[in-house]
């Protein structure tokens, strides 16, 4: 199924209407902000439109299509199958995976149970955020992170929308595969929100290596070491680093001899160092790898690599 | 051989009067039992929405294995309706589905209103309003199964006799 079909199954039957008619190229589509009772508006290659009920892209907000309530509730009932109540946890979470890997992210009013959020009500506010998935992207910095058959424990370092996530995956990805220079390796990734895999219904929707096992929508730190118990990995891999616990853990992965692959939030590795949680990171050169992205020209920009030392390695 | 024809004739019309009192008995006896297979068919739903935690369209796949006709064809019809690309809601898809269900068996509208109610609850984020909605049909649907119960006793008894005594009147006259 192509982009294209896989949004327009999940839109109410006007949105999928407007959507079909749009004369854009899809793989260029990264969001569709539905709002209730506000203009309808997609971004395409980073940059915002709105869209009118003939599906024409507009600049004059007062043209456009403006979301109703049943197109709300109509795209709810198809992006979750018409069972909402299946997707409970997902929804707790704030967003659904829905098939090809696209996030729906969710907002309405908030209903919490004793302290902790237990669903999202009221749903009126949809981001649909496409997939991209860049394979071939990690190839760049592959060799700063194996060398012959070592693999070195690696973090990523980069602000939010630089395409760490993407990187981690094409990374993951390639360990997993290998190539006639290397063999691949088994890889357990931790994918708490559901992001590297994308999985609907336990299938991963992206391609992460034909040796990856995905423990899905799980917490970092236990999913780590439930992955040490059970699929016996060679590399674990975790977006996101940022807790106290998700430090320790990967700790306790380290010393069982597995090899560690980890993004974090950050503009550089002086910017960790004086993060309280995360500097132990670097003190301890617990990680050998740190491969930092920046926006400068574009989402997937790699800025340099460091090796623990703090030599460039590559810039 | 005038004895024979009157004979033959008067066989033929005890049979026939018979025959239209059980044919009538049959059908009303076929509606009890598919209200207690509708009534026992959505304990199946909703245990399928309860512990296994399914979507809907899975749940209608299920249950369309397990369960006799009309009931697999109505859940074969919703998982079919469900699966496609969708263009219809579910409560579009609910009383479609379930106005076939009703011209392919031998209950009426009025013996499953409930269940129409249901196409605004099944499917939606809060399962507590989910399982009330089924259990308020259940309650319903087991009430509406023992009054028609009484009913069709009385009313069985009332045919037959009516049956006979048609059959009887028509051999006096005869005869």
């Amino acid at each position: 199924m192509c982009r294209k079909q896989e949004i327009l199954r999940i839109l109410s039957a006007k949105l999928r209407e407007i959507v079909s008619r749009l004369s854009i190229d899809f793989d260029k589509l990264s969001e569709l902000r539905i709002r209730i009772d506000e203009p309808f508006i997609v971004v395409i290659d980073g940059r915002e439109h709105f869209v009118s009920g003939e599906g024409m892209l507009i600049t004059d907000k007062t043209e456009a299509y403006i979301i109703k309530a049943r197109d709300i509730k109509e795209t709810m009932e198809y992006i979750s199958n018409y069972s909402l109540y299946a997707y409970e946890d997902e929804i707790k979470h704030g967003f659904i995976t829905v098939k090809g890997g696209h996030r729906v992210g969710l907002a309405g009013k908030v209903v919490m149970e004793n302290g902790v959020i237990k669903s999202i009500k009221h749903i009126s506010f949809i981001n649909i955020r496409m997939s991209h998935e860049k394979k071939g992207c990690g190839k760049k910095v592959l060799p700063y992170i194996c060398d012959n058959e070592t693999i070195y424990h690696t973090l990523i370092i980069s602000p939010p929308g630089c395409g760490k996530t993407t990187l981690l995956r094409d990374i993951v990805r390639l360990i997993s595969d290998g190539d006639e220079n290397r063999r691949g390796v088994n890889v357990g990734v931790v994918d708490e929100r559901s992001e590297l895999g994308a999985a609907y219904m336990g299938v991963p929707q992206n391609d992460i290596g034909i040796r990856t096992d995905v423990l899905d929508c799980c917490p970092k730190a236990e999913g780590m070491l439930m992955l040490i118990r059970s699929m016996s990995p060679v590399v674990i891999a975790v977006d996101e680093i940022g807790k106290r616990e998700d430090i320790d853990a990967i700790a306790y992965v380290m010393n069982c001899g597995c090899q560690m692959i980890a993004t974090v939030h950050g503009n550089s590795v002086e910017d960790i160092k004086n993060k309280p949680v995360l500097r132990k990171l670097v003190e301890e050169k617990m990680f050998r790898r740190f491969i930092v992205l920046s926006k400068d020209k574009g989402p997937g920009n790699i800025e340099s690599v460091f090796d623990e030392m703090g030599n460039v390695l590559w810039k | 051989m005038e004895i024979v024809v009157k004979i033959t004739g008067a066989v033929l019309i005890l049979m026939a009067s018979s025959y239209l009192a059980l044919e009538i008995n049959k059908g009303m006896t076929k509606e009890l039992e598919q209200l207690k297979g509708l009534y026992n068919i959505m304990l199946k739903l909703k245990s399928e929405l309860y512990y296994l935690n399914n979507p809907l369209p899975e749940c209608f796949l299920h249950l369309s294995k397990q369960v006799d006709f009309p009931f697999d064809k109505w859940f074969y019809e919703m998982y079919e309706s469900m699966s496609k690309e969708p263009d219809e809601t579910f409560g579009d898809i609910w009383v479609r589905c379930t106005t076939n269900l009703i011209d392919n068996s031998a209950m009426s509208i009025e013996d499953v209103e409930g269940l129409f109610e249901l196409k605004d609850k099944l499917g939606c984020m809060d399962r507590e309003v989910q399982e009330k909605a089924i259990d308020y049909f259940l309650i319903q649907a087991e009430e509406m199964r023992k009054q028609l119960f009484l009913e069709y006793s009385q009313r069985k008894k009332v045919i037959i006799t009516l049956c006979a005594f048609v059959g009887l009147m028509t051999l006096i006259l005869l005869f």
